[in-house]
């Protein structure tokens, strides 16, 4: 990974997993945004440059989806994407259409994606 | 048949009347007032096992009369000696042990010395009333596995459901455990992390309540007394998820707080298999909602169930109502819903239609109101 990641945006519906995620980036040197939905999402990624997106797939008004396509056909710079969901196997001929870094599967065991998320981030 | 040919079988003694008696496939007998034997055709001493006329002529029919069956037995033989005429569905145990259910047809019968005694056509039904129950077990077995189906159709979004709280207390665990090994212990932030894990366990443990309510064998329930809101609740429950996958908006209007005198996972069933069937009708529109709105009329609860669907064509209406009509692809719907659903709904003195005057789809599910509660209203 050449660039450095500042801007983080952590896109989940379920207000505990958002808690979650937020406490582990708060260790690190960046900027954490935040969305409930694929609308909010795109509309965070419309005003700034996010460098690593960890998203939910399905989630109320809008899914996952709707990023993945706006990231795909109208955002200029490519950031690092994580899909953090429990319906990965529902989508998966879908996903392959889309840029995406890693698939984490709902429910997950978090020291070992931390390890994974901490040496993406301290690269 | 020419009249000549008649008059000349009129004429000849063709059969006697103790042959007619051996030979018909009934049985056939006489009972004294007392409930004694006077007298029984073949058929009859074959059903109940015994040897020949002569071994039980005289005994007391009132003992292989079924235990709990006796008393209605004797008050029958009674009525009839006394003049009435009657039927009588009853259980006897032949003197081998064989059971049957035997159905009676009897009349007073004047005996030569003036006594009035009881004369009776009988007829084994066992074979009958076994097949009447097997069709019953039937009906209840196919009601349980459409009630099955339609869960398994919303399973997917339960385990999505479960997915979210599991991953939420599985994280927050390992956090806590990495703040174990830091020098000082924050309170506060252990408190905290606790109630989230058991708020968490709580989420999980109401959808599995639902989901054991609605899938438990209920051919034995008696009806009870259930609140709409509790019903639609935990209906929803399950199906919510489902919903939110396929970004279907949920407006669940405000209702008035009634019961219903009902059998609560039936009642469930006939919600859960309108919402799935509006999710399969409308998952692929533009405009996706589903509408669930409460009201009383005349001591019912009228419960209307509406989607963002254009309505039923003209071609399908006709059919939607008949068992195992379906429009749904193979294996996706058993075509037993809204039959089920229906039969349903009229046991429980109610009503399940679709209303073709709205310009949405919209089914109505009419129940009545538990009777106490209609009194107070």
């Amino acid at each position: 990974m050449s660039k450095k990641i500042k801007n983080i945006l952590i896109v989940e519906d379920e207000p505990f997993l958002q808690e979650i995620w937020v406490e582990q980036f708060e260790a690190f040197d960046v900027s954490i945004f935040i969305a409930s939905n694929g609308d909010e999402a795109v509309e965070i990624l419309k005003e700034n440059t996010i460098d690593f997106i960890l998203s939910d797939l399905t989630m109320p008004g809008s899914n996952g989806f709707v990023i993945l396509n706006y990231l795909k056909f109208e955002y200029p710079s490519k950031p690092v994407v994580y899909i953090c969901s429990g319906f990965v196997k529902d989508h998966e001929n879908l996903l392959g259409e889309f840029e995406i870094s890693k698939i984490i599967p709902k429910p997950f065991d978090l020291r070992t994606e931390m390890i994974g998320i901490t040496q993406l981030l301290k690269a | 048949m020419g009249k000549k040919k008649f008059a000349k079988l009129l004429g000849k003694k063709l059969f006697d009347i103790n042959n007619m008696v051996n030979a018909t496939p009934s049985c056939l007998k006489i009972i004294s007032k007392d409930g004694q034997l006077l007298n029984m055709n073949p058929r009859g001493l074959c059903l109940i096992e015994a040897k020949d006329l002569k071994s039980v002529l005289g005994a007391s029919v009132y003992d292989i009369v079924e235990k709990s069956h006796r008393e209605k037995y004797k008050n029958f033989n009674k009525r009839v000696c006394s003049g009435q005429k009657g039927t009588l569905i009853f259980e006897i145990i032949g003197l081998e042990g064989t059971r049957r259910w035997m159905e009676t047809y009897a009349a007073p019968y004047e005996l030569t010395n003036g006594e009035v005694a009881h004369i009776a056509i009988t007829n084994d039904i066992t074979k009958r009333l076994q097949a009447e129950q097997d069709l019953l077990k039937q009906k209840e077995a196919l009601e349980e596995s459409s009630r099955l189906a339609t869960l398994g159709q919303f399973v997917g979004g339960i385990a999505h459901e479960v997915n979210n709280p599991l991953a939420i207390i599985s994280a927050r665990s390992t956090m806590l455990r990495n703040k174990l090994s830091t020098s000082e212990i924050d309170k506060e932030y252990f408190e905290k992390g606790l109630k989230q894990i058991e708020d968490t366990v709580h989420r999980i443990s109401k959808i599995i309540r639902n989901l054991k309510t609605y899938s438990r064998d209920t051919k034995d329930d008696g009806k009870e007394r259930h609140s709409v809101h509790s019903l639609l609740e935990s209906t929803l429950s399950l199906c919510a998820e489902k919903l939110r996958i396929n970004d279907i908006e949920l407006r669940l209007k405000e209702s008035p707080e009634v019961c219903l005198h009902c059998r609560d996972v039936q009642i469930s069933q006939v919600l859960m298999n309108l919402l799935n069937n509006s999710l399969d009708a409308i998952k692929d529109l533009d405009e996706k909602w589903i509408e669930i709105e409460t009201s009383i009329h005349e001591g019912n609860v009228i419960i209307r169930l509406t989607d963002s669907g254009p309505g039923i064509s003209e071609q399908v209406l006709p059919n939607i109502m008949n068992p195992f009509y379906t429009t749904k692809e193979a294996g996706q719907g058993t075509g037993l819903g809204l039959s089920i659903s229906i039969a349903i709904a009229e046991e429980h003195g109610g009503s399940l239609y679709y209303n073709e005057k709205h310009s949405f789809t919209q089914f109505v599910l009419e129940l009545p109101l538990y009777k106490a509660d209609q009194l107070a209203a």
